[in-house]
């Protein structure tokens, strides 16, 4: 199953992504007017500054997600094909029990709806083999949409080729 | 394999997916005093209102019990369980083997006892039934009284309310919804549905009824003999665990039926979840009529029913989301910290923490935006010390700013 990755070292806290992903669940879809079509404040990714780095705070799509097992009604459900925690909006209530379980605060109040507003990974573009808008989006790659066992086997491999290279020239090789 | 259960809420709904996940075939038969899919008791007072229908209260797609191999039985009403049997008796008589027994069979209406209460103009609001006779008695009320001022209480009051009918919320004590939320935020909601049409009538202890020469119900009578005519009446003074199926049997119960952590009970292969389900865990036992609590215990049934050995590692804490009236109100974790923080918007917006002798973070209420409850649960539960996030009440707050700071 793909994730989508972030790396706080690469984010520039350029907006984009918050800019993408409004643009990309707005009616019309076009950058042109959509920021006036529906509130900004409905982004369903934050690029918060702390601690002279930038942080993505975003759903990360639990295996053992907390708001599917909150949801009363199953609005809040996985959708089978892309692993993506997805709220059905014409079932949604609006009773924050999902808000109330996740521990990312990464559930928020439509503004306009009152309804849970989460991301859900751009799932039609999922289904359209295309990356969700903010991966898409970011000038500086700081996203990567990927299967995770990969991701973590690059970072491994990274770190046994550093770990080889500083054994070769420190003479640890015994 | 058999695996019966009773009960067709989201406990069982939970229990029948964890076996699935397990890759079990065992049959599974559900048996429900009830002929529908299931439903969620936790909007049922927007269907009083008229504001949602069934595509709204069904829990899962239609095809749920097909695709996993269950046996529904809607109607069918449990007797007693013969567990040396292995067998559940229902009410017609016939009997239902099992090798393994869920009982998932949920809470019934606290019904007082001063006097009696059946008859024309009084109803229970628990299931999908009960609020069918609700919108069917409503039209002609011209006052509905809410015999309680907890949880049910305060969300039937609104559903009546919306539905145009004169509705008054009977208290005993001066303040509502007092195992919820405090002083201050039970007067907030009492404002906010008081604003919206709800009366009050507040220390007040129910003594009977009175009934017209046709039967009909008239009015409300009070300790001193205060009487407020009514012509309708919702009893909503509590729930409590349903154990009509396990009196006089070898299953042992108390408030509710008890089960340790993998919510085992006293009898080999009967299990029990939900809002039935008195849990013990390292010595603690309690019951937990909320949500989060069926669908976690009814997980944990299920896989240890097709030979899991899991264990629920604690108490779900407490926590609530009441939304009346287009406002949401919530609170979780403890309500008795030593001290408390708070920030307050104009928009009567309120986020408080609760903080402990030990200078962590105890507990929350928030009303209005309510989305940051789950993220101060987590800080909650991981007992975070309140100086390590400075940012806590800021408008801004949010995850990014326990990164990196948690113990």
């Amino acid at each position: 199953m793909r994730e989508i990755i972030f790396d706080r070292n690469r984010c520039d806290g350029c907006g984009d992504c918050e800019v993408a992903c409004v643009v990309e669940h707005s009616a019309t879809r076009d950058a042109s007017v959509a920021l006036d079509e529906i509130s900004a404040r409905q982004t369903r990714i934050r690029i918060q500054p702390y601690k002279a780095q930038y942080h993505a705070v975003m759903c990360v799509h639990c295996e053992d997600a907390p708001c599917v097992a909150a949801c009363p009604n199953g609005a809040m459900a996985r959708d089978e094909q892309t692993g993506s925690v997805v709220v059905d909006e014409a079932r949604c209530q609006g009773c924050f029990m999902c808000a109330m379980t996740c521990a990312f605060g990464a559930i928020a109040m439509d503004p306009v709806s009152g309804l849970s507003l989460k991301c859900d990974r751009c799932v039609d573009r999922l289904h359209d083999g295309r990356d969700p808008a903010c991966v898409e989006a970011c000038p500086r790659g700081a996203f990567e949409f990927r299967d995770l066992d990969d991701f973590v086997r690059g970072r491994m491999r990274g770190t046994a080729e550093t770990l080889g290279e500083a054994s070769r020239m420190f003479g640890g090789d015994r | 394999m058999r695996v019966v259960m009773v009960g067709n809420g989201p406990a069982a709904i939970r229990a029948i997916e964890a076996i699935h996940e397990m890759g079990d075939t065992c049959e599974i038969t559900v048996l429900s005093p009830e002929p529908e899919q299931a439903y969620t008791p936790c909007f049922l007072s927007k269907y009083v209102a008229g504001s949602i229908g069934m595509p709204e209260l069904v829990i899962r797609p239609a095809d749920f019990y097909e695709r996993h191999g269950v046996d529904f039985r809607g109607g069918a009403e449990v007797r007693t369980v013969a567990a040396e049997e292995h067998a559940v008796i229902l009410t017609d008589g016939s009997r239902v083997a099992y090798d393994r027994l869920l009982l998932a069979c949920g809470a019934l209406p606290v019904i007082p006892r001063t006097t009696d209460l059946s008859g024309q103009g009084i109803a229970v609001f628990r299931t999908l039934a009960d609020a069918r006779s609700i919108v069917e008695q409503i039209p002609g009320v011209r006052h509905a009284i809410v015999l309680g001022s907890g949880f049910v209480a305060a969300e039937i009051a609104e559903a009546l309310t919306e539905a145009g009918v004169r509705t008054s919320m009977v208290a005993r004590k001066t303040r509502i919804l007092r195992r919820i939320f405090d002083g201050e935020v039970a007067d907030m909601v009492e404002a906010h549905m008081a604003a919206n049409g709800v009366e009050f009538l507040k220390e007040r202890e129910f003594t009977g009824i009175e009934r017209d020469e046709q039967g009909r119900l008239s009015a409300i009578i009070f300790d001193g003999g205060e009487k407020v005519s009514c012509d309708f009446m919702v009893l909503a003074v509590g729930m409590r665990p349903n154990l009509d199926s396990v009196r006089g049997t070898s299953i042992a119960s108390d408030y509710g039926i008890l089960v340790d952590a993998g919510m085992r009970t006293s009898e080999t292969d009967v299990y029990a979840a939900g809002d039935v389900a008195e849990v013990e865990i390292n010595g603690v036992r309690k019951t937990n009529l909320i949500h989060p609590n069926a669908v976690a215990t009814g997980a944990i049934a299920g896989y240890n029913m097709v030979g899991a050995d899991k264990a629920m590692p604690s108490h779900i804490s407490d926590m609530n989301v009441l939304n009346v009236f287009g406002r949401s109100f919530l609170s979780t974790g403890s309500l008795e910290g030593v001290r408390t923080m708070a920030t307050r918007t104009d928009s009567g917006g309120l986020t408080e923490l609760f903080i402990g002798e030990d200078e962590t973070i105890v507990g929350a209420q928030l009303v209005g935006d309510v989305s940051r409850g789950g993220l101060y649960a987590s800080l909650i539960m991981r007992r975070t010390p309140v100086d390590e996030v400075p940012e806590l009440l800021s408008e801004h707050f949010n995850y990014a700013h326990t990164v990196g700071r948690l113990p």
